[in-house]
């Protein structure tokens, strides 16, 4: 299970292979989402990661949305 | 660092449009360690309450702490009102003006002014890449080959001093990087989007290119590529012989027609 933060809401979603012997990455939960990646910046443990991370149970992960306005 | 050097020669005196967001703060923040210039930041305070106050305090900090000399201009001041109360007067009055065009066109007219002001041979611009192509998108959705020729790059006329030029050096960087950036080295940066963003055409064009970038990823550098190799040099060759550059009747600064555009703004609104 990781914790995932997402504009100031935090739920637990389990982890699970998509294929055998392949481990999710970060893209791919994003997308079991249905959140645009585009929009956001992945911050996990505390460190900002590309989507091609793949997270380990305890992980927590938050969502920083890419905010316009510069 | 590169786009600097390429464009920036060792007699221009930079003025930096600047607004406490991610952008700008990354500019400032690069130019400043170029070294090759010392910039002078400009910032428009449009006086939106619980927006503006909170980026220009950080912006100050900023500043201060790095030893940047910052302008700011106020649109009470030099407008007549803050942008929050020329929307109410816009409300009041029913006009069909978006609160982006009042603050955009007041915006360039006071930071072009400022920066000649200040003798600023060039006024650079954080605009990204996701800025350029939506500004893409809502004027080839107009048909508007005008302003699509005055974009890019370096933009503005070269050989009109009242005009400065503007440079925009992150033309190439997408927003995701720079808020990335700003998330990793600024971390007391205010990260609030402006109150009127909703009711832009701009924020209708960026989730529609977000959302092409998502399901075909590479759509903005792909789309990046066709602008500055086609697009834009066809728009500025079919209106570089029809474009006239005069003063205004109201105010005297620049502009294609009788009276500019922020004066036309400023009649609707308080007359």
């Amino acid at each position: 299970m990781i914790k995932v933060e997402l504009e100031g809401k935090t739920k637990e979603i389990e982890l699970h292979p998509i294929s055998k012997g392949k481990s999710l990455t970060l893209k791919d939960l994003i997308l079991e989402l249905a959140i645009n990646l585009e929009d956001y910046i992945l911050v996990l443990n505390g460190e900002v990661v590309t989507e091609f991370e793949s997270p380990k149970d305890g992980d927590s992960l938050k969502l920083v949305r890419v905010w316009s306005g510069g | 660092m590169s786009e600097l050097d390429k464009y920036v020669g060792s007699d221009d005196v930079l003025a930096v449009a600047v607004s406490g967001g991610k952008d700008s703060t990354t500019l400032l923040d690069i130019v400043n360690s170029w070294g090759k210039s010392r910039p002078v930041a400009i910032c428009i305070d449009e006086g939106i309450k619980g927006y503006r106050d909170k980026s220009l305090n950080f912006l100050k900090k900023f500043c201060r702490e790095n030893d940047i000399e910052l302008k700011v201009v106020s649109f009470e001041k030099q407008m007549g009102k803050t942008l929050d109360s020329f929307l109410k007067i816009r409300d009041q009055k029913g006009l069909d003006l978006k609160a982006c065009t009042i603050c955009g066109t007041f915006r360039r007219y006071l930071l072009n002014q400022a920066a000649r002001e200040l003798g600023a041979t060039k006024i650079l611009f954080a605009h990204n890449k996701d800025d350029e192509l939506q500004t893409l998108l809502m004027n080839l959705s107009t048909g508007n080959l005008n302003q699509i020729s005055t974009k890019g790059e370096l933009g503005g006329l070269v050989d009109e001093p009242i005009f400065v030029v503007r440079f925009k050096p992150l033309m190439d960087v997408s927003e995701k990087a720079l808020a990335t950036y700003a998330v990793l080295n600024y971390p007391t940066l205010p990260g609030e989007e402006c109150p009127n963003l909703r009711e832009s055409v701009r924020y209708k064009s960026r989730i529609a290119l977000n959302r092409v970038e998502s399901t075909n990823p590479g759509s903005k550098d792909n789309l990046m590529t066709v602008y500055k190799e086609t697009i834009l040099p066809a728009a500025r060759k079919s209106v570089s012989s029809s474009r006239k550059i005069i003063k205004c009747s109201v105010c005297g600064e620049p502009t294609s027609n009788w009276v500019c555009k922020a004066c036309e703004i400023k009649r609707k609104l308080l007359n």
